[in-house]
């Protein structure tokens, strides 16, 4: 499935949610197969970021160009196909609770399939289906889980189960929105080698959202900082000065002047 | 109707007082309307003996018939009430059928979550969809409305006036308001449903009815089956009560007993009921709990 | 791990999945009863679309305009006059009546609910509520105890599997065609329903409150009143409007037996075969019920919000 990266290009978004603007004046670009680390402190506006990337979050000004298509210009149509092909492992998960493992890994594909097709796939997965999941969720470390109600899972389970159903989507591009919060350290820098392998092999492109900076910098060869919604920096991680990290995290620096650049009124 | 009420008991004494002021208020000004009065409580002499007769045979309800001289070949009263129990569960569980076949499109296009899952992103229309899916969504919250406002007996009334005699009126007639409660009942469901998932699936490029079957339909269903489990037990009721229109369930027999002055007989029916009744209830309750582990 | 292997894995996993034995059967044997019933009940036959029936349907549609409009045709002036009249002569004195029986009958069945709660309520029906002093309770003490709660649950289904219905049609034997026949059978099916309720949610209480009341050297019945009561009213104020809801529904209905109130006039309309006199007063029902609903929703979101 060899079928290469999705490029994104930035061009000068700004998101608002009321009067509080989640990002401003955003502008940058991520190339196809490129694998890329979004840094910054709570509220700083990375899911946002990540949201805004498949369309999940509306740009208030400004386009993000995905493979030479603006999203503003896609009709429901091609905005379900695009979104087929992107996988996203969302913060707070968004596992259906009730239901097998197996059937929320499957869910990945729902949008490549007819809905015949996925009533099948859902009553009664296919053997092929079930062997591959179980590979999959075997790479994740939970292979024995493929049968499990997903609510009896712990927290760092779920979490991986939610990444086995964005890799199951054979996607284009993954967006991973602190994938690694709830599991265990050892297990962390796992999933992490995980997804950056995975997305080398088949040349995907790969955006995650890290609160973990140290791992940020292991795995990732580029860092976006985010701070109070502005792009504070985009560079080779080996260029990114520990001052500068210390800079994006340090609660005073001038959070009052950035207060009042993100309020509109 | 769930909820941790409990704990905030003494945060709000001066309305609760007023509740019950209100409500006594009502009360008394209800008795006087209908110029109740205790004495009109104290049974007549006949009525009086015929409470002792009736009650009495709660103790002993009858086994065989009551009647003297019942002609050779009539089938044994046990098995009558059995056959009579059989028929007020089927009309139970055929018009429950057909409330869940009301209930389930009905409450659906009633809830919001329905409609907020399945919008559609993108250009192409959004206002006239708006429009429409609004349009629907009230047409089902007034249907619902509406056709919960008359009683199932009421219904039958009805029915039975423009069809004439025939089953299928009872089953209608409990179906319509039961659906009519049940999609009340499965939006209100619906809608407190977490979101989650639906949005999961919506960003990974699942289609609308997909959304719905896969993101919101396993999250509300065991609670749907558990409500539609306590129907039944209700839907039993009311076609025991359906007896009384001349449908061959519990009422019907019960009225009979009761007018030959045959008390033991109408026991016998009304422990039939009883047990019918508390069958039910034991089963939704147990799969409630075994849903709740 | 090799195909094979994996295949095997798979299957063992499958075989040992965590299952839910009870919900299955249950689900099998719900279908099962569904396709019997339809089976064997004749419901859906092509009777239905008979000539006959069809031709009655159609008498009964025709009939449901107002009789005095028959001739001259409909308007909606003349409607509302027709029902205007109807309204003034019987149509309000039977509403009013409807609803007074609702109110007084949810009020005795708040009072027998109540009764019936101390001795269906685990946690207060016992040897020492709340606060066991540790002295050895002798058996049949205990066991006293909880056969009166058993009995006490008993009485309260039984209470609750007969219908108001029945319940009247008994009661109107007894005690003659009086509201009190109406107001007893709903007090009685709905006392058994808050008798359960409302044992349930003093059972839910959490004990350690109860438990001080109970040191101060309280009787049974005084923190029943003192302690457990206004723990627990709010949610039993709930409770008592979700259920007039429902009597005012029953209500609607009980005349039909013959008390005055609104279905008296619907069983006279029919009696009569008056089918738009019929409508009318169902059409009273109906706005009867809406409008309980209405308040009672009201009255709850008092009780919850203080306002
Ligand atoms: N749907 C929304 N409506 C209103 N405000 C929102 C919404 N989504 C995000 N925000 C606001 O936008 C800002 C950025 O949120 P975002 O979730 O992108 O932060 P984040 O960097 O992911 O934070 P965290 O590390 O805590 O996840 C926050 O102040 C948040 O409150
Ligand atoms: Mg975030």
């Amino acid at each position: 499935m060899r079928r290469g990266g999705l490029a994104f290009q930035i061009d000068d978004v700004t998101v608002r949610f009321g009067d509080l603007e989640a990002l401003r004046k955003v502008s940058t670009s991520i190339g196809a197969g490129e694998p890329v680390a979004v840094v910054g402190p709570s509220g700083a506006g990375k899911s946002t970021f990540l949201r805004l990337l498949n369309g999940q979050t509306r740009a208030s000004m400004g386009d993000v160009i995905v493979d030479g298509r603006p999203l503003s210009d896609l009709g429901p149509g091609a905005l379900r196909e695009l979104r087929s092909r992107v996988g996203f492992v969302h913060q707070d998960l968004r596992l259906i609770p009730p239901v097998r493992v197996i059937k929320n890994v499957l869910a990945g594909r729902l949008g490549r399939w007819s809905f015949l097709r996925s009533i099948a796939a859902m009553a009664l997965p296919s053997r092929a289906q079930a062997l591959a999941i179980h590979e999959l969720l075997e790479r994740v470390g939970i292979g024995d889980k493929l049968y499990e109600r997903t609510d009896r899972l712990s927290g760092g389970e779920q979490q991986r189960v939610a990444i086995a159903r964005a890799l199951y989507q054979e996607p284009r591009a993954l967006l991973a929105d602190e994938p690694i919060a709830s599991v265990d350290p050892k297990r962390a820098s796992a999933v992490l080698r995980l997804l950056t392998e995975v997305c080398r092999e088949a040349g995907l492109t790969l955006v995650v959202s890290l609160h973990d900076i140290e791992r940020a910098q292991e795995f990732f060869p580029r860092l976006i900082g985010l701070r109070y919604g502005r792009l504070v920096f985009d560079r080779p991680t080996s260029e990114v000065s520990s001052e500068t990290l210390r800079d994006l995290y340090s609660l005073e620096g001038d959070r009052q002047g950035d207060r009042a650049g993100r309020a509109l009124s | 109707m769930s909820g941790g009420w409990v704990g905030t008991a003494n945060r709000l004494p001066g309305a609760r007082a007023g509740v019950i002021l209100l409500i006594l208020t009502a009360g008394s000004g209800a008795a006087a309307y209908l110029r109740l009065e205790l004495r009109d409580l104290l049974p007549t002499e006949a009525g009086l003996s015929l409470m002792r007769e009736f009650f009495a045979a709660a103790l002993t309800p009858a086994v065989r018939y009551q009647a003297e001289g019942v002609p050779p070949g009539t089938m044994p009263l046990l098995i009558k009430v059995l056959s009579a129990a059989v028929a007020t569960v089927r009309f139970a569980v055929a018009a429950v059928t057909l409330s869940m076949l009301i209930g389930i499109p009905l409450g659906t296009f009633a809830s919001e979550s329905f409609w907020r899952a399945t919008a559609e992103e993108g250009r192409a229309n959004a206002r006239i969809r708006r429009a429409v899916s609004r349009a629907l969504y009230l047409a089902a919250r007034v249907a619902i409305a509406i056709l919960r406002s008359v009683h199932e007996l009421l219904w039958a009334v009805l029915l039975l006036a423009a069809l004439g005699f025939t089953p299928m009126a009872a089953v209608v007639a409990i179906g319509v308001p039961y659906g009519a409660m049940l999609a009340k009942i499965f939006s209100e469901i619906l809608d407190e449903a977490p979101q989650g998932a639906s949005r999961a699936l919506r960003a990974g490029g699942a289609g609308r009815l997909q959304i719905f079957c896969f993101g919101l339909v396993p999250l509300a269903l065991a609670d749907l089956v558990a409500y539609a489990l306590y129907r039944f037990e209700c839907a039993v009721r009311s076609s025991a009560v359906l007896g009384f229109f001349g449908f061959p369930t519990l009422g019907y027999y019960l009225v009979a007993a009761f007018e030959n002055l045959h008390y033991g007989e109408v026991w016998t029916y009304l422990y039939a009921l009883f047990g019918v009744v508390l069958f039910f209830d034991w089963w939704s309750g147990r799969l409630r709990r075994s849903l709740a582990t | 791990m090799t195909g094979t292997e994996r295949r095997q894995q798979v299957r063992a996993l499958w075989h040992d999945r965590p299952r839910r034995p009870f919900w299955r059967r249950s689900m099998l044997a719900l279908l099962a009863l569904i396709l019997w019933s339809l089976w064997t009940g004749g419901f859906v036959g092509t009777d239905v679309l008979s000539e006959r029936r069809l031709a009655s349907v159609a008498r009964f549609v025709s009939e449901l305009t107002p009789y005095p409009l028959r001739e001259s045709g409909v308007s909606v002036s003349g409607w509302l006059a027709w029902a205007g009249d109807l309204w003034a002569q019987r149509g309000q004195t039977a509403a009013l009546s409807t609803l007074s029986i609702s109110v007084v009958a949810i009020i005795l069945a708040a009072g027998l609910g109540a009764l019936l709660t101390l001795g269906a309520t685990r946690t207060l029906a016992t040897a020492e509520p709340y606060l066991p002093s540790g002295r050895r309770v002798p058996g049949t003490v205990c066991r006293a105890w909880r056969l009166l709660v058993f009995a006490t649950r008993m009485v309260l289904a039984l209470l609750r599997a007969i219908p108001e219905y029945v319940w009247v049609f008994v009661l109107i034997g007894v005690l003659g065609p009086t509201p009190w026949a109406a107001i007893l059978a709903l007090a009685l099916h709905n006392g058994g329903i808050l008798g359960r309720l409302n044992a349930e949610v003093i059972e839910d209480l959490e004990p350690e409150r109860l438990a001080a009341l109970r040191a101060t050297g309280a009787g049974r019945l005084q923190i029943a009143g003192w302690g457990v009561a206004p723990l627990a009213l709010p949610r039993l104020l709930l409770f008592f409007f979700y259920r007039w809801e429902s009597c005012v529904r029953e209500a609607t209905v009980l005349g039909l037996l013959g008390i005055v109130s609104i279905g008296f006039w619907i069983q006279d309309a029919r009696a009569r075969q008056q089918p738009d006199t019929m409508l009318f007063f169902i059409l009273v029902g109906a706005l009867l019920v809406v409008l309980g609903d209405l308040l009672s929703a009201l009255a709850r979101r008092w009780v919850r919000d203080g306002r």
